[in-house]
């Protein structure tokens, strides 16, 4: 049986997803500028919330990977890029959906997408670059070099909007003088952002143990064929 | 605000961003847990331990 404690936050997160939704679909007031459609922004921007949460996770390992020799730091980095790339996807393809409508068009090359969209290569980029090189330290200093890399995309792909003259709106919960938002709408929207964080959070944790686990079976593996 | 808002039916895209929502996060997950179950099975097959 495997070991179920390590899925419980998970599943509450999800549970509690379930309940948001419901939340955002049917409580919240419908947006005067935009419509119905708007409802998508509470699975969208809690989408790219995590997978920056999954940046910064991967910041903070790649800088305790170049610091020691734990395999363990480069395990958790692994983690959170598998997983910051799945939420990156889900964020530019909501992002996608939204534009349609909202804007008229899927894509457009706008600063805030674009660095969205170099956070997704750069994440898969990491994956490529995992499993190219064989382990040791070369391999732990190049992955860790990279994650500071897709870490640093972060705070460029946050001041997009402020930076450059672009079609995506501009920050509405963290700006200066507070968010223009009503509130329930907001409350709505950072329960999801906690949410998804939550969910994001446990992923990378339940992929870290799989890892190590299967890092152990592979040493083992070796050890009876010796 | 520019572009199409109030011209087009909302419902089928609100629908299409949520059902890729589900996918991935339910997807993400029921992934996880089966490479666990993988990995653990591995694992007990080699100590001996029998299938779980």
């Amino acid at each position: 049986m495997t070991n179920r404690k390590a899925f419980i936050p998970l599943c509450i997160g999800l549970a509690a997803m379930c309940i948001q939704w419901l939340l955002a679909w049917y409580w919240v007031p419908v947006d005067d500028a935009q419509g119905e459609v708007y409802r998508i922004i509470y699975l969208h921007v809690p989408a790219a919330f995590s997978a920056f949460l999954s940046a910064a996770i991967l910041l903070f390992t790649s800088l305790l990977s170049l610091k020691s020799n734990d395999d363990r730091w480069l395990l958790t980095s692994r983690a959170a890029t598998e997983i910051g790339l799945i939420f990156t996807i889900l964020t530019l393809a909501t992002g996608s959906i939204w534009g349609k409508p909202t804007w008229g068009v899927w894509w457009t090359w706008d600063a805030r997408l674009t660095t969205t969209l170099l956070l997704a290569l750069l994440y898969g980029g990491w994956i490529l670059l995992f499993r190219a090189l064989s382990p040791g330290t070369g391999r732990r200093r190049s992955c860790a070099i990279l994650g500071l890399i897709i870490a640093l995309d972060v705070p460029i792909i946050y001041k997009s909007v402020n930076w450059w003259r672009t079609l995506h709106q501009p920050q509405t919960i963290l700006r200066r003088g507070g968010s223009t938002m009503d509130s329930d709408m907001l409350y709505v929207l950072l329960g999801g952002i906690l949410i998804m964080a939550v969910i994001s959070v446990s992923m990378i944790l339940v992929r870290f143990g799989t890892l190590s686990l299967e890092r152990e079976l592979e040493e083992k593996s070796l050890g009876e064929l010796r | 605000m520019n572009g199409l808002i109030g011209s087009t039916d909302p419902f089928p895209y609100i629908f299409a961003a949520y059902t890729i929502g589900a996918i991935c996060t339910l997807g993400v997950s029921t992934w996880l847990y089966l490479a666990r179950l993988r990995v653990e099975r591995h694992l007990a097959i080699l100590n001996g331990e029998g299938i779980p």
